[in-house]
């Protein structure tokens, strides 16, 4: 089988932290080859470095068995490499005939556009590759399997003899993954590799041949999909436990602050119940497909619920909206703080007052003390660096700002707090500190919720876990059974 | 840093300021300075209501219009029924107390900016396209009522906050200050002002803490609608007649001075204290402009000159402020 | 569903339609050769200004200044026709070189304007707002003081001649048909062949849907929107040619304020702010339905005021259908989507 990319020994660090320490990589012909690899392994920097968006430090890049010397990205993508990002990019107000021809529609011999041969020419060339969508219509109308599909199929289109391709099936369900499948299998016959990144392992299985595993940065080597299995990839992800939080004093309580009661969305959940107890804990993982984030947000107000009963000391919450829930005491800490987390440009303590301002003033006029008491009671309290309540929120650190955003929730003086990737992009230190935080949080009788894919953290600080696996809750498992890999196998793959 | 980067544009206003004193004879007198200040009296007001907008990340290109549609309605009900000539019409005829005519004014200044604010955020049409059909609506229905014609004679007692003195203070500069410290206030510290802010800064951050959006968006447009009629009605006291299309072209010059003061395009920041300043500097520059006789080539000029370095510096803040 | 669709993507035409009609049956008068010559005379001067906006507009950027080079490049051609005793610099330069001359300044404007917008990369907004007032800036600091008139008989040719002075049975009065409105109509023609069918075109629409994807797909960017600016430049200076022309005379006022006017001509015939979308032939209609509007309102005696009372209704109506019907279809996508899941079957709400 004739070699297609093969790079060695690619080193790479970022302002004095190295992010990428001697991985090599060989990709043949007609082959789809898995990376995998937890958030922050080295994924997204290896697909940059392949596709010349940024150099590497050492190491060498062979594509179609020509060295590359200085890799840029309109470079790659004429010798042959295409990049499929996670949110896919298309032109949006154009036909689908026209994404598939951008920048080089077929002509008549006046140099002038025939739609009607762009459109059947379009028509057949997506027919071939196992598309069947009228190449006339808007893309916008296209589903996002289709989408994907699209774009893979002006990348062969364009003579593209590897396509990498970012997390494809992240917001798909099993129905339209099962069709990009079929569709990525086609290619392979036309000679063309893949490259697949994913964190849902079970479809590593279903259609890579051979699977990289980072971890950290290192390389765990590159292995025939054949050899492995679910465990053995899984044992192989299992990285370094820096810094390991351990939690102190679990929950004894039993008295509920929190449930949930057959809560079905149609398309996303269905029949998730559970309850949280007053100080408990409770983790729930689930993969993108799984339903998990749609209902993190169902519960917050932020989508529809569904239907199904929501309770929140014993109490029923109806007509849901985020306001009405911050007063019935549920706060949300998203999993995207620069999208939807923090209020740019505005200073440290308007965002930690900015959910209790009716609290904090008298005829709608902010009693600016209270407010700069407050603000500096939560900086002592969560150790923020540094101390300047006055300070714009953008100028502070990762960890920092979501300190700051915890402290938005706790002013609040919530019942329930639903945390959604609490440490994602915080650093090793700030981890640790807003870890003890939760568990603080807790022990006032606070109920949280951690929704994460990070099971290591779930198990290091939870009481309870739930696993959501394809739209149900399919494992539940008190602290005293925590097995990292049960519970990691049942989410990637049920029970 | 911080600090000259919050006051630079004071600075620059008394930089330029010293230099006209120095260099324009008849600039520096006490009657000139209040002629400034006269000048930049409507200027700033309509600068209030847009800076409002644009804390919220949203633009009101239909002001001009609001002033120009209540001035008209004002003169038209205030205003004796005299016979029409080609250029001069009389009112409506039963001459309405300037009291009632003034709440009538900002009443249907918040009305309009209520509509401007219901499409925008309620319908979710884009808020350049409604407020630019706004503004040919406005400014079209001020032509139907008016005719096209002057209307002159407005009563004293709505004059006055146009053109009448209170302890030797003109009443223009008095207003406009007194509304500027209070809507300062206003942004800072209530909870109203607050929300602007946040949802200008990131919309979707305030939806998810439980702001509405929605409403926010709909007050703003309401004030910027009641203080576009305000500053109308301050411009007709100080004209005392009525003119078609009144504040025709006021819109690229208010939204320049919001932006040299420091009230950023993209939303969520900047202050009305820096607003303040844009308006006195521009007010500044016009005044030195009209005593120097200056051909309207070079007005022109100015004008778009200002207007360039105010947007490229907005554009390039967050590189030139940030690394400070 | 088709028919709905079908009114709603040619939403221009059927307003073109119902006012033509309207007009027709409110007023005995409408269907007369003057009032038709009318309605092509005011649809030339403002043509050619929604020409060059749309083209900017495909690509996703304003160019605010045209209205400005249309009186600058008239009053260049002007002082330069003119005799010292008609306030000219007294060169009397042959008409046909002014013109051309016209033509080179409105080029050159907007190969200035696309260069600071896309190698200096300075937001488009910011340069040609710049640019409105420079360029009138600089209209006055040439300008005599007084009106300039009495142009060559050549000179006003393109923007005050015509082609047929027709009359009809019956009718007082001719059907005269401007020598611009041709000019005009055979200019859109032009413009929506090449922007529909020639990969130039084709490439404004990618740059205006997402200018990185389309550099990514190997398209010039820079040379495209250039190129444009110069296009819509040379409109502008079209433009100016035909205005001067036709009021035999050229002020430093020209054009002034006609921005918005042309603008919102332009977005009710279908063009987007935001770039990628729309069609010549809709700005087309744009243009024709606001001249409707303008003769036919005036003919029913309605005060010229009204009609921009009603141009700035008609656009809001426009616009807020369109709003409407994108959550319309919105909905119906997700709706689709989710009645084809076997997860949740109970949940029987989630249309809402």
């Amino acid at each position: 089988m004739k070699n297609i990319l093969k790079i060695n020994k690619i080193n790479k660090h970022f302002s004095g932290i190295k992010v990428l320490t001697n991985v090599s990589l060989e990709v043949n012909q007609k082959e789809i080859h898995g990376v995998v690899g937890k958030n922050g392994a080295g994924k997204s920097t290896l697909m940059n470095i392949i596709m010349g968006i940024i150099n590497a430090d050492e190491g060498i890049i062979h594509f179609d068995n020509k060295k590359i010397k200085e890799p840029n990205p309109l470079k790659m993508i004429e010798l042959g490499i295409t990049l499929v990002p996670q949110k896919l990019k298309m032109l949006n107000t154009l036909s689908v005939a026209e994404n598939l021809f951008c920048g080089n529609l077929p002509k008549n011999k006046f140099r002038f556009v025939n739609w009607k041969y762009v459109y059947k020419k379009a028509n057949l060339i997506l027919e071939k590759m196992g598309l069947n969508v009228d190449s006339s219509i808007s893309v916008q109308e296209l589903s996002v399997e289709q989408k994907t599909m699209l774009s893979i199929s002006k990348a062969v289109f364009h003579e593209s003899k590897l396509i990498i391709l970012d997390e494809p099936t992240a917001v798909l369900n099993k129905k339209e993954t099962n069709i990009l499948f079929d569709f990525i299998k086609k290619q392979k016959d036309k000679n063309i590799s893949f490259i697949y990144i994913s964190h849902q392992l079970e479809e590593i299985f279903e259609i890579c041949d051979k699977v990289l595993v980072l971890v950290d940065g290192y390389s765990k080597g590159s292995h025939n999909v054949k050899d492995l299995n679910i465990s053995k990839l899984i044992n192989l992800m299992i990285g370094k436990d820096v810094n390991s939080y351990k939690r102190k004093n679990y929950c004894d309580k039993t008295s509920n602050v929190f449930s949930v009661n057959n809560l079905t969305r149609r398309g996303f959940y269905q029949n998730i119940t559970f309850n949280i107890c007053e100080g408990e804990i409770l983790g729930i993982c689930g993969l993108g497909s799984s339903g998990l984030n749609e209902l993190i947000h169902g519960i917050y107000g932020l989508e529809r619920k569904g239907i199904g009963d929501i309770c929140i000391n014993e109490k029923h919450l109806h007509n849901i909206s985020p306001k009405k829930s911050i007063e019935s005491g549920i706060v949300y800490l998203t999993n995207d703080r620069h999208e939807d987390g923090l209020i740019n440009f505005r200073p440290l303590k308007e965002n930690i007052s900015i959910s209790i301002l009716k609290f904090i003033s008298k005829l709608s006029i902010v009693n600016n003390y209270k407010e700069n008491n407050i603000a500096k009671e939560k900086v002592n309290e969560l150790k923020i660096i540094p101390a300047d309540i006055n300070k714009e929120i953008d100028l502070f650190s990762g960890g920092n700002q979501q300190k700051i955003i915890f402290g938005r929730l706790a002013v609040t003086a919530p019942k329930l707090m639903l945390l959604h990737e609490p440490v994602q992009g915080v650093d090793v230190n700030a981890k640790n500190d807003i870890f003890e935080t939760i568990e603080e949080f807790a022990s006032s009788n606070i109920g949280i919720l951690i929704a994460s894919t990070e099971i290591r953290e779930l198990i290091n600080i939870c009481d309870r876990i739930i696993v959501m696996y394809q739209n149900k809750i399919v494992y539940e498992v008190n602290h005293q059974k925590f097995d990292f890999e049960k519970i990691m196998l049942t989410m990637e793959q049920g029970i | 840093m911080n600090h000259l980067a919050k006051y630079f544009i004071w600075y620059v206003l008394l930089i330029t300021f010293v230099c006209f004193s120095i260099f324009i004879p008849n600039f520096f007198s006490f009657s000139n300075s209040k002629n400034i200040l006269i000048g930049g009296s409507v200027l700033g007001i309509l600068v209030i209501g847009q800076s409002l907008c644009l804390f919220s990340r949203n633009l009101d290109l239909s002001a001009e219009g609001t002033v120009s549609l209540v001035t008209v309605i004002a003169a038209w009900l205030m205003l004796p029924a005299t016979e029409s000539t080609f250029a001069q019409a009389g009112g409506l005829g039963i001459e309405l107390h300037p009291i009632i005519v003034i709440l009538i004014m900002l009443s249907l200044g918040a009305v309009i900016g209520f509509i401007n604010g219901y499409l925008i955020a309620y319908i979710g049409m884009n808020f350049f396209i409604v407020t630019l059909a706004m503004q040919l609506v406005l400014r079209g229905s001020g032509f139907v009522i008016g005719e096209g014609a002057v209307m002159p004679g407005t009563p004293k007692l709505f004059n006055f906050l146009g053109g009448g003195q209170l302890w030797h203070i003109p009443m223009p500069i008095l207003a406009s200050f007194t509304m500027f410290l209070l809507f300062n206030y206003f942004v800072k510290s209530t909870t109203i002002g607050r929300k602007i802010f946040s949802v200008g800064s990131n919309q979707k951050a305030s939806i998810t803490v439980g702001i509405d959006y929605k409403k926010t968006v709909l007050i703003v447009y309401s004030l910027s609608g009641m203080l576009a009629a305000f500053a109308g009605w301050m411009l007709l006291g100080k004209l005392e007649i009525s003119v078609p299309n009144l504040g025709a072209e006021l819109t690229l010059n208010v939204v320049a001075a919001a932006v040299i003061g420091g009230v950023s395009l993209k939303g969520g920041e900047g202050s009305l204290i820096g607003a303040l300043a844009g308006v006195l500097l521009l007010a500044v520059i016009n005044n030195a402009l009209n005593i120097m006789n200056v051909d309207p080539f070079w007005v022109n000029a100015v004008r778009g000159f200002i207007i360039l370095v105010a947007l490229i510096i907005d554009a390039q803040k967050s590189r030139l402020f940030k690394t400070i | 569903m088709k028919i709905t669709n079908l009114i709603l993507n040619n939403l221009i035409w059927f307003f073109v339609l119902i006012s033509f009609s309207f007009f027709s049956l409110s007023s005995d008068r409408f269907l007369h050769p003057v009032t038709i010559s009318n309605i092509l005379i005011s649809f030339a001067s403002l043509g050619f200004l929604v020409l060059s906006q749309s083209y900017t507009f495909i690509t996703g950027n304003f160019d605010l200044s045209v209205e400005s080079t249309l009186a600058f490049t008239a009053m260049c051609a002007a002082l330069l026709m003119l005799s010292v005793e008609n306030q000219g610099y007294g060169i009397e330069l042959n008409y046909i070189y002014a013109i051309l001359l016209m033509m080179i300044i409105g080029i050159s404007i907007g190969l200035f304007n696309g260069y600071l917008i896309t190698v200096v990369n300075v937001n488009n907004l910011i340069v040609t707002i710049a640019m409105l007032f420079l360029l009138r800036g600089l209209t006055y600091g040439i300008s005599p003081g007084t009106t300039l008139s009495f142009f060559p008989e050549g000179f006003r040719w393109i923007g005050n001649d015509y082609l047929v002075k027709y009359t009809i049975e019956g009718y007082r009065g001719k059907l005269v048909i401007p020598i611009a409105a041709i000019f005009v109509f055979l200019a859109f023609i032009v413009g929506y062949l090449h922007t529909k069918y020639t990969q130039f075109g084709r490439n404004m629409y990618a740059i205006g849907a997402d200018r990185d994807l389309a550099r990514n797909n190997g398209i010039n960017v820079v040379r495209t929107i250039i190129i444009v600016y110069m296009i819509a430049g040379l409109c502008a200076a079209i433009s100016g040619l035909i205005t001067a022309g036709r009021l035999n005379s050229a002020t430093p006022t020209m054009g002034h304020g006609i921005i918005f006017t042309v603008h919102a001509a332009a977005i009710i015939g279908g063009m987007s702010i935001y770039g990628g979308k729309g069609s010549i032939l809709g700005a087309f209609g744009g243009v024709l339905l606001w001249s409707i509007l303008d003769t036919g309102l005036n003919i029913m005696r309605v005060s010229p005021f009204w009609i921009e009372v009603s141009r700035g209704l008609l656009l809001l109506f426009a616009v807020f259908i369109e709003a409407i019907r994108n959550k319309y279809q919105h909905k119906i996508l997700q709706i689709n989507k989710y009645s084809s899941s076997p997860i949740g079957v109970d949940d029987k709400n989630y249309w809402k």
